[in-house]
């Protein structure tokens, strides 16, 4: 069985969950094979747990859930030394941190010093404990969950943060249909299983095939004439970082890999690059007035089919 | 928009501009333009926040209109119509809002600096100028590319205008230097200079001025410095307080200009040589007698004077031969009638002393003789600072104040030869000049001179001068020498180069200066068409029509060579390869027969809405570039042969063309 087969039933599976979400589904994919982590931001409520939940199984992954507080402090997250009276030392007890997929849930409603030490393990796939570095598990995923800004009780992510998440994405709403058929399935009582799809092999296969996806040069400037724009225009108040345009590639070679094709073309780009840059683009919701998303207003105005 | 910059340049540049136009620009225009820079300048770097409202500005606009056009009467047609831009300019550096504004603001302030070109001609405002336009080119050009780094920019611009100067120096050389087709709007403004009135007092206030009059050219010798007696004008008419031309010369100019030229009979050795005038906005020229003209727009007239046909409003050349051996001898009856009107009374003391010596000596001779005699016997001194003589002013000159300036000595002589029934006249114009390099002579407005000229039945014309009786300097070495005593040349500019004379370095850097001047004036300000003609000559032995032909046809083809090279080697590099190429011709083909892709579209998605919205047989022959395209540019395949794809492209044009009809 084909990789892009294994994904489909994957897809078609969370979709069975989830019902009419299947972009974001894909898009959740598309970052956890580009070997990055994931943001989830809604309103509570609207599935993003769920999804993150559907992914661990599908991907058969260790599977942890943190839900973040005011209170929650490090030692919570990464685990702590503990003085063994028998054998006369300190024994490290692994915290939540040390599974494959880690669920952030609220994240922006922890202090800042417990997000950076969670944001810090996303970086280094390790975390130090009282001087000794202890490896965390690979593969190692964070899916962040977090309510809008606006919302009472929440500690924004400062934009050093925010840039550490390949893609940030929104659930929103479900169409009528769909939360039509999600209310019919809860009348009828039965939840669907879900069973390990894609093993953490074949995952580990996936992405070492994505990382040689062929991007063509025409498809590199395309991406750089993107950047370009950001930066040359007033119009866009947070320039993209040479770290974000290699996360745009790296995504869009993902998504084209789930698509089932060798090579990138510039809509694999234009799928992407909302989720991937947006949040880059638009550090501080609260402070924007803007209210077209700019990585739509990026798009319009660079031509992908130029010489 | 403009970044600060940008604007900040431009700002400066009109500033700038207008400063150059100082004395041309209202008082208030000026300040109102002052202003809105100051404006500006506060807004660019926030020291101010809010702009002057719309409707104040239209308001200010109106009243501006309105005042300015009640100026408009007194300041000339010409120098309203350039208050009137700087006007405009002004009010729109306070609303330099878009890039219209900005490129408008740009085009405007490139006009005022070339009408700055209508008022001052030399090198260095030409050198001021050009620095303003490549400051304003500078500017457009970082308006035009914000993103492109100073050296990058500067290079350029060097690029362009390395360009642009051969081109402009072949056109000025090879385009045909008509006459202009219409007169400027007349200056009103006082140009320095000789006036058409002599009022003995003002042309001592001339010769307090260091700038250049005119230089002449000779072709061989130079004549001696007492030949010097360059002649402007001839006054005829004395109303008792000042001289001027008689209203008949005027008509009698103006009929010339349409007739056949006053051709006097000349003969024996003459001087051949070219001058070069500054402008004065009249139509006097200098010459020595008898001139007779060369070049086409001069004209001789019966007082042997020579004019030209338009104003001189700016420095202009001609040609002359002056016959020196030829007497003055042509006048007509009416000449000599007028020239003995006198005043009917006035000037009591002068009557009786003309009429004492007309009594002692019978002939014209005997008569000049004396008149002469009395200024050498009497102490009359010579002076650049006479005293003012408000009424019989020959009788307080010739009996009390006895000092004065040259045109004192002309006024009242000639007034004494007419009491004593002896035709005579006064003839303003320069005396003497210094002597350059290459045969040339400078004449400055110091030395402007004014003599008598006494009819003799048998010789004609006699040129008397008064003043070298009293002040034999002024004659021999110029007037410096003349009021070396009283100090007095040149009190008003102290820190002329002329003043200086006596430091050797400082003379050699006037006189190079002098000569630079020269050049200048002579073959960029003066260029015309016999200077055309005689580089074409130069070039190709003589100036024949089929030269001059071969010569403007030449240079245009160096210029087209020019203009090529410049737009080949600034030609956007179309590298992009044949599958490219051919698909977005294909592009081009499907636009034109309705299937428009959205700018940001991306060609999968474009293929999508094709598939859906074009009959099949256009969508099977797209499909075919498309895949093509895909494969070349994103799969890293090879494309299909270039032979190939065009019969795809005129397959996809057939089958548009048949499914539409």
């Amino acid at each position: 069985m084909s990789f892009s087969a294994l994904i489909d039933q994957s897809l078609e599976n969370i979709d069975s969950l989830i019902i009419g979400k299947r972009h974001q589904i894909k898009l959740a994919l598309t970052c956890l094979l580009a070997g990055g982590h994931l943001l989830i931001e809604d309103l509570p409520g609207m599935g993003k747990t769920t999804l993150s939940h559907a992914l661990a199984e599908v991907l058969g992954l260790k599977f942890s859930r943190v839900q973040f507080t005011s209170d929650l402090l490090p030692a919570d997250l990464l685990g702590v030394n503990i003085f063994e009276p028998q054998k006369q030392r300190f024994q490290f007890h692994q915290g939540p941190l040390f599974n494959n997929l880690v669920l952030a849930d609220e994240i922006n409603r922890a202090s800042p010093k417990t997000q950076s030490a969670l944001l810090e393990a996303m970086e280094e796939h390790q975390v130090s404990v009282d001087g000794t570095t202890h490896q965390l598990p690979s593969p190692f995923f964070v899916i962040a969950t977090q309510n809008p800004v606006n919302q009472s009780g929440t500690y924004p992510l400062p934009e050093s943060q925010l840039d550490r998440f390949l893609m940030k994405i929104e659930l929103g709403y479900p169409d009528e249909a769909s939360e039509r058929a999600m209310l019919k399935e809860q009348i009828n009582g039965e939840k669907p299983a879900l069973d390990c799809i894609i093993t953490p092999e074949k995952l580990n296969q996936a992405q070492q095939a994505t990382a040689n996806l062929h991007a063509s040069d025409a498809i590199i400037s395309y991406v750089l004439k993107l950047v370009q724009q950001s930066r040359q225009s007033a119009d866009f108040p947070h320039p993209l970082s040479p770290r974000a345009s290699k996360a745009i590639l790296k995504c869009s070679k993902s998504w084209a890999y789930i698509a089932g094709r060798d090579h990138v073309i510039p809509e694999d780009v234009q799928a992407v690059l909302g989720a991937v840059a947006e949040h880059r683009l638009r550090h501080n919701q609260l402070l924007s007035q803007q209210t077209t998303p700019y990585s739509q207003l990026l798009l319009e105005r660079v031509d992908p089919v130029s010489d | 928009m403009a970044s600060n910059r940008q604007q900040l340049l431009l700002t400066c540049c009109l500033l700038l501009s207008c400063i150059a136009l100082f004395d041309v620009l209202l008082i208030w225009v000026s300040g109102l333009l002052i202003i809105s820079g100051i404006i500006r300048i506060s807004l660019l770097r926030h020291t101010q926040k809010h702009t002057i409202t719309q409707r104040t500005l239209n308001l200010l606009a109106v009243l501006s209109l309105v005042v300015l056009f009640w100026y408009g009467w007194q300041i000339g047609l010409m120098n309203s119509m350039l208050n009137l831009l700087v006007l405009a300019c002004a009010f729109k550096l306070i609303k330099l809002e878009n890039h219209k504004d900005f490129l408008q603001l740009s085009l405007s302030t490139l006009f005022i600096i070339a009408c700055g070109f209508m008022f001052y001609q030399q090198i260095i405002a030409v050198v001021f100028y050009s620095l303003l336009v490549i400051a304003l080119l500078f500017a457009l050009q970082s308006h035009f590319q914000p993103n492109r780094t100073l050296p990058d920019l500067s290079t350029e611009l060097i690029k362009q205008i390395s360009f642009a100067i051969p081109v402009s120096l072949l056109l000025f050389i090879a385009l045909p230097h008509l006459p202009p087709l219409w007169q400027m709007p007349g200056m009103n403004q006082a140009q320095s200079g000789l006036s058409d009135t002599l009022n003995p007092g003002d042309l001592s206030r001339v010769a307090q001025s260091a700038e250049l009059a005119f230089s002449a050219e000779f072709q061989q010798k130079l004549p001696t410095r007492t030949q010097l007696y360059w002649r402007a004008q001839v006054m005829e008419v004395f109303n008792g307080k000042q001289w001027s031309r008689h209203p008949y010369r005027l008509r009698q100019q103006q009929q010339l200009q349409f007739s056949q030229h006053y051709n006097p009979r000349v003969f024996g050795e003459h001087y051949r040589y070219s001058v070069v005038a500054q402008p004065t906005g009249m139509n006097l020229l200098y010459a020595l007698d008898v001139a007779t003209p060369v070049s086409d727009d001069v004209i001789a007239n019966p007082s042997y004077q020579l004019t030209s046909k338009f104003p001189l409003v700016s420095t202009i050349s001609y040609e002359v031969i002056s016959w020196y051996q030829t007497p003055l001898d042509q006048a007509s009856s009416f000449d000599l009638v007028l020239n003995l009107q006198l005043p009917p009374n006035g000037n009591p003391r002068a009557r009786a002393f003309a009429k004492q010596l007309a009594a002692n000596n019978p002939t014209v001779q005997q008569k000049i003789r004396a008149v002469l005699q009395y200024y050498k016997q009497q102490s009359f001194v010579y002076s650049l600072q006479p005293d003012v003589m408000p009424d019989n002013m020959v009788d307080t000159f010739l009996f009390e104040k006895k000092k004065g300036f040259c045109a004192h000595y002309a006024a009242s002589m000639a007034y004494l030869l007419r009491l004593m029934g002896i035709p005579a006249r006064v003839v303003t114009g320069y005396m003497g000049g210094e002597n350059q390099s290459g045969n040339r002579i400078n004449v400055y407005q110091f030395d402007a001179h004014a003599w008598v000229e006494a009819w003799h039945e048998d010789k004609g014309w006699v040129r008397y001068d008064p003043t070298a009786v009293v002040s034999p300097e002024r004659l021999l070495y110029g007037l410096e020498q003349a009021v070396a005593y009283e100090n007095s040349f040149l009190t008003e500019q102290p820190f002329s180069l002329m003043k200086f004379k006596s430091v050797r370095w400082l003379n050699q850097l006037r006189l190079a200066f002098a000569q630079m001047d020269y050049w200048w004036n002579s073959w960029v300000v003066g260029f015309n068409q016999r200077q055309q003609l005689s580089i074409i000559s130069a070039i190709f032995g003589s100036a024949t029509l089929t030269n001059i032909g071969l010569f403007t046809l030449g240079a245009l083809g160096i210029i087209l060579f020019i203009v090529a090279v410049y737009i080949w080697k600034n030609k956007p590099k179309s590298t992009s390869p044949v599958a490219v190429k051919y698909y977005l011709h294909a592009l081009k083909i499907l636009k034109k027969h309705g299937y428009q892709r959205q700018y940001s579209q991306g060609p999968e998605d474009y293929y999508q809405q094709i598939k859906t919205s074009s009959p099949l047989p256009v969508f099977n022959v797209f499909k075919r570039l498309h895949n093509n395209y895909m494969h070349y540019q994103y799969a890293g395949k090879p494309s299909m042969s270039p032979k190939r794809l065009k019969a795809e492209l005129k397959q996809l044009k057939h089958v548009l063309r048949t499914s539409q009809s």
